[in-house]
């Protein structure tokens, strides 16, 4: 038992530091959906162009 | 596999039951950590002059598509191993940060996250680039992850011998995107990284050799001493050298090419002899840092050669 749990100030970092790390996460999962939605778009005229 | 993560979270608070802190909670930088992105540098450039060494060309989203899901599926492989191996990678000081040993992500989250990406980067290459290329990218993350991971690494000193087909693979895939087949130059370039591995691991293997001892991995130091895996880094590393020179002997390549490997083949084995002397302590560390400078420069002058024809 650390006692933080115990300590609001540390509870409160605790919950900034989770709260930040799943914002990030979030940010980075929009990103990797974002880029492939772009990669398919790209691929899919790059197979036009190359079948025309 | 599960000890060190059950320990991790046997040390969270006992009252924690539905706390939603308990659970870690990993950032981005842990799930890119877990793709292994240095190995995944080595895998994208060899897989890149594969690609360029290649006869025809490819169009550039294609190219960087096929090298993207080079990367990613490579990437998974690496997940998948640190996943599988989260127990030893707990009990050695280089590996037990790792985010499954240090409790940052669940191993079945980790699971999860290594088939999505190897089952997406197959079928985009099969999709967007060829089947053939999509076959071998499943075909070295499989040898990755079951022959070498699962099978031998545990199992065999020669577990890094075999593996190394796994590591192989990129410029055979890069060369197939571009091709749709598979010729001389592409399966010589193959056993180049395959020959290369050996000496490479081995030479990590003699300074890394308690870590080694203290996971259980039956490393070639570990089971059958520093004197036999100094004489086998130094045949390897012959064998290593024929190999490179071969697609010069052979007029596949150029004089760029050639010569290249020639000089690095002689600084290979001078490495190698400085290892199996056994005099000097730091040969070892030496060798380990030279042989991936030797990797990249080779194939770096092999990608010069091509594009030197070219022009001419």
């Amino acid at each position: 038992m650390s006692g933080a749990e115990h300590d609001p100030v540390a509870r409160k970092q605790a919950d900034e530091e989770f709260a930040a790390k799943r914002r990030g996460r979030n940010w980075a999962l929009l990103a990797v959906l974002v880029a492939m939605v772009v990669l398919f778009y790209l691929i899919t005229i790059a197979r036009i162009g190359v079948n025309t | 596999m599960t000890d060190s993560v059950a320990s991790a979270y046997a040390s969270a608070p006992a009252s924690a039951g539905a706390d939603w802190r308990a659970v870690p909670v990993a950032d981005w930088r842990d799930y890119l950590e877990l793709l292994k992105p240095r190995v995944v540098s080595l895998v994208v450039f060899t897989g890149l002059c594969g690609l360029l060494a290649a006869p025809g060309s490819l169009h550039p989203t294609l190219a960087l598509t096929a090298l993207l899901c080079i990367a990613v599926g490579a990437g998974a492989a690496g997940a998948f191993n640190q996943w599988f191996e989260s127990d030893t990678d707990a009990l050695m000081r280089r590996t037990a940060s790792r985010p499954i040993p240090a409790g940052r992500i669940e191993p079945a989250e980790a699971l999860a996250f290594a088939v999505a990406l190897a089952g997406a980067s197959v079928a985009i290459m099969g999709l967007a680039i060829n089947w053939l290329a999509a076959g071998l990218l499943l075909g070295s993350i499989l040898f990755y992850t079951h022959v070498y991971t699962v099978w031998l690494k545990r199992r065999t000193p020669q577990n890094i011998v075999i593996g190394g087909a796994a590591g192989a693979f990129p410029p055979l895939i890069g060369w197939a995107a571009v091709t749709g087949d598979v010729s001389t130059l592409p399966v010589l370039l193959f056993a180049i990284i395959f020959l290369w591995t050996p000496p490479h691991f081995w030479s990590l293997a003699l300074f890394a050799c308690k870590d080694y001892e203290r996971a259980g991995i039956p490393m070639l130091p570990v089971v059958a001493g520093e004197r036999v895996t100094r004489l086998q880094i130094w045949l390897y590393t012959w064998a290593l050298v024929a190999a490179s020179v071969a697609p010069w002997a052979l007029g596949l390549t150029g004089a760029v090419y050639g010569l290249t490997a020639s000089g690095l083949g002689v600084l290979f084995l001078a490495g190698a002899w400085r290892v199996w002397r056994g005099t000097d302590l730091k040969a070892p560390k030496l060798l380990f840092g030279f042989s991936i400078l030797y990797l990249f420069v080779l194939f770096a002058a092999l990608v010069a050669d091509r594009l030197a024809g070219v022009a001419a």
